[in-house]
């Protein structure tokens, strides 16, 4: 078994490797600084991996702030929509029509009222979470088991109590699907807010380097926002499995991801 | 249901990886037809010639296949000469600049506007009177926007910035795109800017705003004319096609001399292709000091001079690599 | 297809309903004063720059490359995502080799990418089609790759039983199962291909909502701006609308048989 592993793992490797190796070759043949291959991206990583780190710092603080910020705000009004199923049901294009709006169009706006300062950032950050957590509680909520609701009648619990105690917990499986979304696009979204309010961050980084022609620093930089995005993506990950054992255990006899 | 994904599926897959191959191979290389011009722009007050010109027909007249496409901001003209998307562009000297600089291999043919003492001035540092910054010195500590690194603004605020004594570390840089800053500056997110037209007269009549102007002008020292705008093309282009660039430069400066001598018309083509009000349209200025559109090494090398006392040059490249003069 | 006909009258209808709790909203913030008319202008200046836009053809024209655009990237990118889904089903060392790829690829913004995409791609369809297909890919991937790997082990038994070959399950058995998961997958990258479209358009096009959005802005035609945003947010359920009427045809099994709306 753990040699057939080993020998998968190894043939994991083979198309990363081809592609590296594809892109080195069509840089080399291009042979401009526009077109940099994977070495010269290396050798700006490493040249550069201070300043990159130290910017991605900022990104990431902004990225949590405006995180967390929209899952105390839509969790809540999540589970209320999907309570109140009427006024639910009538919100749900305004989701929609909320979700398509350009980050760089939402800017403009929220300055007028945030300025250019971290809240502007954070608002925006919050803003892009914040659609996928009210978009997964509410369907959540909404399509409730019809015997949690009977439970906590004949536990006699009041409305808030309901939420609390019965509508949370059993809408966790699926807000955790939202929180998994919304922790990619507040990364994605604290890059696109630095470059378009820029003082600083990794979008600065990022959008200096590629104003100045300096296309290999910005890979680099692009790179450390891949690197960033797969451990944080991977840590919200198993921060979910391990709070919603209960989920993953009646639900790993079925398939195994 | 099942059909849809049934027999054919593998079609339907192939297909799909076929167009998407197709998508992505896209467009090959045009036709090498001499008299073609590909022509890649951020929108100005100088380009106006060249859009009344393509409109009244006068490149075709002349013999020339002009393509017009306009992108957002000089680093983007530059990024679409070199990926081959177009031929010649239009934009601030900074981006060629800063693109030879970095071995992309663009240089500067024609000039369309300048500055000078005492009154032809086309870029502004200001203040609100919120701020409560009185002059040059006044700006330190304070939050200042530009809008794009590496771009004519970065340099104007660090030369006038220089002369007072300071350095940009000394402000908090935000990079704000023209547009957004009226409403930032009275709103007080910034307390000073660096701005062109058409957003200076608008900001300038804002009572709410109060403006106070720091310095006028991209360099601290305009006794002599300073290159604003510039016209640039790829070294393989201006080797292989220097009459069409000249007919080009012709075209451009007839018409621009037509302009400048019907202010109706100016007005008219300010409203239809900047899409200014006509309010607005009434302030309108070509940035011309110069008639001719004759590019020297000199007035370039100014440029270079300034950019690094601003720290903006990473290198140092000969001046003669980044000018070819192919002005009629 | 009766219930189908008078859901999609009531859709319409709460369409309409939302669409007005939305102008409302903004009337009341914009009479508020917190911000000076100029910035924040009225639904009837708003109104007007989107009949003078109208009028004048640009909107149309602008709004009809905006969604053919966003449409055929995410035709292409479920096409696509769906094709690697059933790759990977197939040929797990495939997966398992395109996993980390994915991973690391899905976190970058497109805004990152655009001016350095300009470089290699120039500003033609290619660029569009790149980025586009770059964003919108994984989540019909993710979901489908997902789905296929949860198809209940007794489906797929029956199916061995009956004698069907592993391409037949795939096909018959596994990909109509998955449907419903990859539709939703489709659904959040139809929102994610209209942000990736305009935002390309602002960034380096010469055409579509973006570029009109930006030269509008540059113009200083400020309702004008905002009408725009505003036919950016019809365009979400534009695009919704279309990818549940899809659904309804190719996974709709699942909604009639647990009885629920899509």
């Amino acid at each position: 078994m753990s040699i057939l592993r080993s020998r998968q793992g190894y043939s994991a490797l083979v198309l990363p490797v081809v592609l590296l190796l594809a892109w080195q070759v069509l840089a080399w043949r291009a042979s401009t600084p526009l077109f940099p291959g994977p070495w010269q991206v290396a050798v700006s990583i490493w040249r550069l991996y201070p300043q990159i780190v130290g910017q991605i710092g900022y990104t990431l603080m902004r990225a949590a702030a405006g995180f967390f910020v929209a899952a105390i705000v839509m969790v809540p009004l999540g589970i209320l929509l999907g309570r109140l199923k009427a006024v639910g049901s009538v919100l749900e294009p305004i989701l929609d029509m909320l979700a398509t709006l350009p980050p760089p169009a939402v800017v403009p706006i929220v300055m007028l009222f945030a300025g250019t300062g971290d809240a502007a950032k954070i608002a925006v950050i919050a803003y892009a979470a914040g659609i996928p957590l009210i978009m997964n509680t509410y369907e959540a909520s909404k399509t409730l088991h019809p015997m949690a609701t009977l439970v906590a009648r004949s536990l006699r619990l009041r409305r808030l109590e309901t939420m609390v105690f019965i509508d949370l917990p059993a809408s966790l499986p699926m807000i955790a699907t939202g929180v998994r979304l919304a922790v990619a696009s507040a990364l994605l979204v604290s890059v696109t807010a630095e470059m378009l309010l820029a003082t600083n961050g990794i979008g600065v980084f990022l959008q200096r380097q590629q104003e100045n022609f300096q296309i290999a620093n910005g890979l680099a930089a692009i790179a450390f926002i891949s690197m960033v995005g797969l451990i944080v993506n991977d840590l919200v990950q198993r921060l979910e499995r391990r709070l919603l054992f209960w989920h993953y255990r009646s639900t790993e006899t079925q398939n195994d991801r | 249901m099942p059909i849809f994904f049934g027999r054919r599926i593998a079609c339907k897959i192939a297909a799909a990886l076929i167009a998407g191959a197709a998508l992505v191979a896209g467009v090959g290389a045009a036709g090498a037809e001499n008299a073609k011009l590909r022509f890649a722009y951020l929108l100005a007050d100088s380009d106006l010639p060249i859009l009344v010109a393509q409109k009244n027909g006068d490149f075709a007249k002349a013999g020339l296949d002009v393509e017009l496409t306009e992108v957002q901001g000089g680093p983007a003209v530059v990024a679409a000469i070199a990926s081959g998307s177009a031929d010649v562009g239009y934009a601030s000297p900074v981006p060629p600049i800063n693109a030879r600089i970095n071995g992309i291999n663009v240089k500067m043919v024609m000039a369309l506007g300048h500055e000078v003492d005492p009154d032809k001035k086309f870029s502004w540092l200001i203040a609100s009177q919120a701020s409560g910054i009185a002059d040059l010195a006044g700006l330190k500590g304070k939050k200042v926007a530009v809008n794009a690194n590496g771009s004519l603004c970065v340099l104007t605020l660090s030369d006038h910035m220089a002369k007072a004594g300071l350095k940009m570390e000394d402000v908090e840089l935000v990079v704000l795109p023209f547009p957004q800053q009226e409403a930032a500056l009275e709103q007080g997110a910034i307390d000073a800017t660096c701005t062109v037209n058409p957003f200076f007269s608008s900001i300038a009549k804002n009572q709410a705003v109060g403006v106070k102007i720091l310095a006028e002008g991209v360099l601290a020292d305009e006794r002599e004319p300073v290159l604003n705008d510039v016209i640039f093309a790829t070294d393989d282009f201006i080797a292989k096609n220097p009459d069409t660039l000249k007919t080009f430069g012709k075209v451009i400066f007839e018409t621009r001399q037509k302009l400048l001598a019907d202010r109706g018309a100016m007005e008219a083509a300010a409203t239809e292709f900047l899409g200014l009000t006509s309010e607005a349209a009434k302030d309108f200025k070509l940035p011309v000091v110069k008639p001719e559109l004759t590019i020297s090494e000199a007035e370039v090398q100014v440029l270079l001079d300034a950019m690094k006392r601003a720290g903006m040059l990473t290198q140092e490249v000969p001046v003669k690599d980044m000018v070819s003069n192919m002005a009629p | 297809m009766g219930s189908f006909r008078l859901l999609e009258i009531l859709a319409g209808f709460r369409a309409i309903i939302s669409f007005l709790i939305i102008i409302v909203t903004w009337q009341s913030i914009a009479s508020l004063g917190l911000v000076p008319e100029k910035y924040f202008p009225s639904i009837l200046a708003i109104a007007a720059g989107f009949r003078d836009m109208m009028m004048s053809g640009e909107l149309v024209s602008a709004e009809l490359r905006t969604i053919s655009r966003a449409l055929i990237g995410v035709a292409s990118a479920s096409m696509l995502g769906i094709g690697l889904a059933v790759l990977g089903d197939l040929f797990p060392s495939f997966r398992r080799g395109f996993a980390p790829i994915a991973a690391l690829v899905q976190p970058i913004p497109p805004a990152a990418l655009v001016p350095m995409a300009v470089f290699m791609l120039g500003l033609g369809p290619k660029l569009y089609a790149f980025i586009v297909i770059l964003v919108t890919v994984w989540p019909p991937y993710f979901n489908g790759v997902a789905a296929l790997a949860s198809v209940s082990d007794v489906q797929i038994r029956t199916g061995q039983m009956l004698g069907l070959s592993r391409w037949q399950i795939l096909r018959q058995i596994k990909l109509p199962a998955a449907m419903p998961e990859i539709f939703a997958g489709i659904r959040y990258a139809s929102s994610i291909s209209l942000i990736a479209v305009v935002v390309a358009e602002m960034l380096a096009g010469h055409d579509g909502l973006g570029f009109l959005l930006i030269r509008k802005a540059f113009a200083i035609r400020i309702p004008e701006v905002y009408a725009l945003m505003f036919v950016c947010a019809v365009n979400g359920l534009i695009m919704n609308t279309i990818v549940n009427g899809l659904r309804w045809k190719f996974a709709g099994w699942q909604s009639r048989m647990t009885g629920q709306a899509a």
